[in-house]
């Protein structure tokens, strides 16, 4: 680095040449000027190095655990009852604060009429409001972080702080994120959000601590019904993968190429 | 107040006024340094009287247009992260270079444009004297021939600067042009518009600060200069406001999917600022005033006080046009069944004085550039020599 700076600098310092080239409008050396300049910049760039978010990506926290593996999230619409303990656990297990969701449960009501009505939970109690007598039919849809193959997320973040681990998850190093929100607007499923608290983007990491330790997402391990399902997408005897083999599914806005690893089975064309 | 159905998280607009400052302050940038251009190097001599002025407008507003950005950030603190650990693939990456790059040369050009004047005003002592002469970093000529090399010097940089100057302009509407989540944003006029209308606040600014001048010192305003200044902003004008119509036509031609969602919100949260304000009485009126007034100067002189009036539509115009993208492409929710609310708060860090504050700071900082050295080139003799 510091051969780099020389060889870089070496033509400011010294040289006849650059001696001939100087303004003649200037009696005083405005090397001298530039030398403290640099040096201003340089002090600044090691004080920024020196905060907090060194600058530098953090290592995937599941190391070599998962190589090879590729996460993937399937949601069985007809088995969801919307009980929501999902949105409980995650709020629990990730101490997302009130106002913001990692995941949240939608109602589709498709009326009488044929008009399509969508409701999340009261944000009380996470309780959907009992159905009108005159419904078509009624589903739940949860929502979450798709984790993209093709991410518009991670591309358009501006530090690197969003990334996507080698086992495909898409996390956020809360250290580096400056809280543009640029990639709050790129997501297109409206799953990120800027964290009240601590100031930078946030979202759901499928419980990463969770799964890099063997274990399930917290909204998967209290699903009652078995209509969240998380694992394996390489491994074809996975949960994952059986169901997407056996079953028609879906992704969501597929037609904006985002490639998302969060399929649905059984989900109607009203959902977006 | 929200309307049909709205992701949770979407709740308030995440780019809210701060965001829609910032490229209005960078557009005046681009603005106010292509009409000096217009002088500096394409010798348009009519512009001379305004040519200090605008390119010290561009310095001015370029060195506060990050404070909006900084205002917004939800981290301020680790914004030097977007220059030490960049990620390539974003568009906004490349913000950090580009706009160091091109202060850089600013600086350099208004350092070499107004030399003499430093000289002239640190030979006059007294603490702005000494301020003067370290502005100077020791050069002590002041010959016609320095003059000349100052020039030659200055007008180099304009080569670099234009390009740079439309790159800074034009990244803006590219970042939001790309946004392919927002069916509002992600057209591939948006670049052409945040820069037509960029064209359109420089050179308004100009001439309503201009008239301004004149009309503070009691003198005319010179006939030559505002006829060039009200053509050219004319001309960016009728481009500018046939861009934004193309656009709007193309969406609705097309009756996409996403359309049914821009109808309802071009006819309801943003009739007022879309409809109302961004075509009819900043636009499309502004655009007739502008004309009638321009030919009443042709026929006799006259029509000031309707182009200062025009001008300063347009200028309204190029903010509103922001707050519409910016603000208007996040009232659609990404659910495509329902639409967000936005009210801009008083006093929050990104609410409405902080907001106003930051939009007069440059041109408080151009008040004291003027009172220091004199921006406005008002004296027909100096007219008359260039």
């Amino acid at each position: 680095m510091k051969n780099a700076q020389d060889k870089q600098s070496q033509p400011l310092l010294d040289g006849a040449a650059a001696e001939d080239q100087r303004c003649p409008i200037n009696s005083v050396p405005r090397r001298d000027v530039l030398r403290m300049l640099s040096a201003l910049a340089g002090s600044l760039l090691v004080i920024e190095c020196t905060n907090e978010g060194s600058g530098e990506i953090p290592e995937d926290p599941a190391g070599k655990r998962n190589a090879g593996k590729r996460w993937g999230y399937v949601f069985d619409v007809d088995k969801c009852i919307g009980c929501c303990l999902c949105m409980h656990a995650c709020k629990t297990e990730n101490d997302v604060p009130e106002s913001v969701y990692r995941t949240w449960i939608e109602r589709y009501r498709i009326n009488a009429d044929h008009t399509v009505t969508v409701e999340t939970p009261s944000k009380k109690d996470f309780r959907f409001a009992a159905l009108p007598g005159d419904v078509i039919k009624a589903f739940f849809v949860a929502k979450l972080c798709n984790h993209c193959d093709n991410t518009p997320c991670t591309q358009v973040c501006p530090v690197g702080a969003s990334y996507q681990t080698h086992d495909g998850v898409v996390l956020i190093d809360e250290q580096h994120c400056v809280g543009c929100g640029y990639c709050v607007q790129a997501c297109p499923y409206g799953t990120r959000f800027l964290h009240p608290v601590t100031k930078v983007a946030s979202k759901c990491t499928l419980c990463y601590h969770r799964i890099s330790a063997g274990k399930r997402p917290a909204c998967v391990t209290v699903c009652p019904t078995g209509a969240r399902n998380f694992g394996d997408l390489n491994d074809p005897k996975s949960e994952v993968s059986r169901l997407i083999k056996r079953h028609r599914y879906r992704v969501l806005k597929p037609e904006l190429g985002t490639v998302p690893r969060c399929a649905y089975l059984g989900l109607d064309t009203e959902v977006v | 107040m929200e309307t049909g159905f709205v992701f949770p998280n979407e709740g308030h607009p995440h780019w809210t006024a701060m965001i829609v400052l910032y490229p209005t302050l960078s557009g005046i940038v681009a603005g106010a340094y292509i009409v000096a251009c217009l002088y500096h190097v394409f010798g348009r001599k009519e512009f001379f009287p305004v040519y200090r002025f605008a390119l010290a407008a561009t310095f001015a507003f370029l060195i506060f247009a990050p404070l909006p950005l900084l205002m917004h950030l939800g981290r301020p603190e680790r914004a030097l992260n977007i220059m030490i650990t960049p990620n390539f693939t974003s568009a906004m990456a490349g913000f950090g270079f580009v706009y160091s790059f091109y202060l850089m040369v600013v600086a350099l050009e208004i350092w070499f444009s107004f030399r003499s004047d430093f000289y002239a005003r640190a030979k006059r002592g007294g603490l702005l004297g000494m301020g003067m002469r370290l502005l100077l970093l020791g050069a002590k000529d002041d010959t016609p021939a320095m003059r000349e090399a100052d020039h030659r010097i200055s007008r180099s940089l304009s080569y670099i600067g234009i390009p740079t100057d439309f790159i800074l302009t034009g990244y803006v509407g590219f970042i939001f042009g790309t946004i392919k989540a927002n069916p509002w944003w992600s057209t591939a006029t948006m670049l052409l518009i945040f820069f037509t209308t960029a064209l359109v606040a420089g050179a308004a600014m100009i001439l309503f600060m201009y008239y301004f001048r004149t009309w503070r010192k009691g003198i005319a305003a010179d006939r030559a200069c505002v006829d060039g200044l009200s053509k050219y902003l004319t001309w960016f004008a009728v481009v500018a406001i046939a861009i934004q119509g193309i656009e709007l036509l193309s969406v609705a031609y097309k009756r996409t999917a996403d359309w049914g969602m821009i109808f309802q919100l071009i006819t309801g949260k943003l009739f007022y600022s879309y409809v109302v304000m961004q075509f009819i009485v900043c636009g499309v009126g502004a655009l007739a005033l502008l004309f009638f007034s321009r030919r009443k100067l042709l026929r006799d002189g006259s029509g000031g006080i309707g182009l200062f009036i025009a001008a300063l539509l347009l200028f309204t115009q190029s903010i509103v046009v922001r707050w519409n993208v910016v603000i208007g492409g996040q009232l659609i929710s990404k659910s495509h069944r329902g639409f967000g609310s936005y009210h801009v708060p008083l006093l929050h860090r990104e609410g409405a004085i902080p907001v106003l504050i930051t939009l007069f700071m440059p041109f408080v900082f151009l008040f004291i550039f003027d009172r220091v050295i004199n921006l406005f080139a008002l004296d027909t003799k100096q007219a008359e020599e260039a």
